[in-house]
């Protein structure tokens, strides 16, 4: 379950840091964060998407992101991620045993992406994306296996992106929205993932404001469980609708600042925690 | 005085080693029959059937007990008779007798202690006269001779029936008294248990089971095949606790990988039966509780 959702905010977070970047790159041109997110979660759905207690984890991430046009219509994503699973101390007055603290610091598991310009029009983009989730994680963190930093599994996901520019009120718009299929490897359940964004600069550009909401459905079509993984991983079949905003201030035309927040609406095996995210972009 | 009644009662572990000295709590029923003290001293104090019950709280506070019922007389322990006898040759005889029973219900058989005491007094009165002016004298003697007869009759019965007969003189005073016990007061833990595991999440887990002694003496926990258990929790324990809300002091029997049908889990023989009155099924990497069950 958290290994699920490590790579499901990793998902989202991703997404804030595209939010500033051109739908695809020029040759020659990038955009490039040192980024980071965290969240505390005290909660989770369970797997009949209702809210269950859980000892309060929190998950730190800090990130390098990158996409660079190797041409025109060709461009090149890269994700590293680096990654802090903790648990405080837990000490109860009512005699209940605690535990101890514990924390995981390692490597996630790293994204590479290759987007390719299908068709472009003076108000439309459509494109596709090829990424690879790279197991380059810890599966097995902590006492209990259970502080992971990536799933040990080979992640393909294939999306079909479409974006657009308009206006209301002589003030432009952008929207986006992408639908992808996840097939995952080991086990797990191959997934559905559906976005949508939309944003809009302000005071004089020098803002860029925007929401976003992702779904993640799962096809429940994976043989791993509790059942058969000797309890290292946590639960497979993750589902989950979540909604964010960001504000990206723009230092300068090449430097600008962003800060972004999340929220799950719904979901299962995974948590229910708002996330933080911040960070420092540069486009070349 | 009313008849009187001592009655101890042992506690047994699921062993079968008694434990010693026991709180034990007695009452009567009704309540005016018997005075009953601590000890399990009885004293009736009127006629009819009365009900002792003797009951201890175990450790783990739960209230065991056991009860025997059986007549009771106000005046039957002792029995004072008197019969005068005048004999051919002038004696005259009192006869007293006294009766005690004592009702020892200490073990799975009970024993009864009948002392009878007969008591003989035999007054000798003989009188003789002297004549001053003749050659007779007359003076007055009394000689009291005591006789102490002790009968104890000793029975034991495997029904813990008991019965205390005391025969007198035939041709003067003859009385039967029976104090039947119905059940022997011995206290025992039950040797099993039945119950229903219960979700207290939002996670899928149900089913029944049997907690208690195989056919090897192995204390065992049987899960029914009615058992199912979310597969979406690695890292479910289950444990034996006396806490329903924690696993402090529990005893960890190991981790879920059964999640449908029948199974089972032999416990270690240093766990007892008694000894943990919850079955908790705990979610370890998340340190909350995800069902449980009350053994008793």
């Amino acid at each position: 379950m958290q290994k699920q959702f490590l790579l499901l905010v990793c998902l989202f977070f991703l997404g804030i840091t595209f939010g500033t970047a051109q739908w695809t790159q020029k040759k020659g041109t990038g955009y490039y964060k040192l980024g980071a997110w965290f969240l505390e979660a005290n909660q989770h759905y369970t797997d009949k998407g209702l809210l269950d207690p859980n000892a309060t984890r929190g998950i730190f991430v800090t990130s390098l992101y990158g996409r660079h046009g190797i041409t025109d219509k060709i461009t090149l994503v890269g994700y590293i991620p680096f990654t802090r699973v903790y648990q405080n101390e837990q000490i109860f007055t009512s005699g209940n045993p605690g535990q101890p603290g514990e924390a995981v610091n390692s490597f996630g598991d790293i994204d590479l992406a290759v987007e390719v310009q299908i068709l472009k029009r003076p108000k439309w983009v459509l494109a596709t994306s090829l990424t690879l989730g790279i197991p380059s994680g810890n599966n097995t963190g902590g006492s209990d296996g259970s502080y992971q930093t990536g799933d040990g599994e080979f992640n393909q996901i294939l999306k079909v992106l479409v974006g657009t520019s308009f206006k209301i009120a002589k003030h432009s718009f952008y929207a986006k929205g992408s639908v992808g299929v996840n097939n995952r490897s080991n086990g797990y359940s191959d997934e559905i993932r559906l976005g949508f964004e939309t944003g809009s600069q302000v005071f004089k550009n020098k803002f860029l404001l925007l929401v976003r909401l992702n779904t993640i459905l799962s096809f429940y079509n994976g043989s791993l469980s509790a059942e058969n993984s000797n309890g290292s991983i946590f639960a497979n079949n993750v589902e989950v609708t979540n909604l964010g905003g960001e504000i990206n201030y723009f230092l300068t035309k090449k430097w600008s600042a962003s800060f972004g927040y999340s929220i799950p609406l719904s979901g299962k095996n995974i948590y229910k925690a708002p996330a933080l995210a911040g960070g420092i972009a540069y486009k070349l | 005085m009313g008849q009187k009644f001592q009655f101890t009662a042992k506690y047994f572990d699921t062993s079968g080693t008694p434990v010693d000295n026991p709180n034990l709590i007695w009452t009567v029923s009704p309540p005016d029959a018997l005075t009953i003290d601590d000890n399990g001293f009885a004293t009736a104090t009127k006629d009819g059937l009365a009900t002792i019950q003797v009951s201890i709280v175990t450790a783990l506070g739960t209230t065991i007990s056991a009860k025997t019922s059986f007549p009771v007389r106000e005046v039957v322990t002792v029995i004072t008779e008197t019969a005068t006898m005048t004999t051919d040759s002038g004696t005259t005889t009192t006869t007293s007798d006294t009766n005690t029973s004592t009702i020892d219900s200490s073990t799975a058989t009970s024993t009864l202690t009948d002392t009878s005491t007969t008591t003989t007094r035999v007054s000798d009165t003989s009188t003789s006269t002297s004549d001053p002016d003749s050659t007779t004298n007359t003076s007055t003697t009394t000689e009291v001779e005591e006789v102490v007869v002790t009968e104890t009759a000793t029975m034991t019965t495997d029904s813990g029936t008991t019965t205390t007969t005391t025969t007198k003189d035939p041709d003067s005073t003859t009385s039967t008294s029976t104090p039947t016990v119905d059940d022997d007061v011995v206290v025992t833990a039950p040797q099993s248990y039945q119950g229903t595991i219960q979700t207290t999440s939002s996670y899928k887990l149900t089913g029944s089971y049997e907690y208690g002694l195989n056919d090897a003496g192995q204390l065992v926990l049987d899960i029914a095949g009615n058992y199912e258990a979310s597969t979406a929790l690695p890292g479910l324990y289950v444990y034996l606790s006396n806490n329903p809300n924690s696993t402090s002091g529990s005893y960890e029997i190991g981790e879920v990988t059964v999640f449908n049908g029948a199974h089972s889990y032999t416990l270690p023989s240093s766990v007892d039966i008694s000894d943990y009155k919850y079955i908790l099924y705990w979610f370890k990497p998340f340190n909350v509780k995800v069902g449980d069950s009350t053994i008793f």
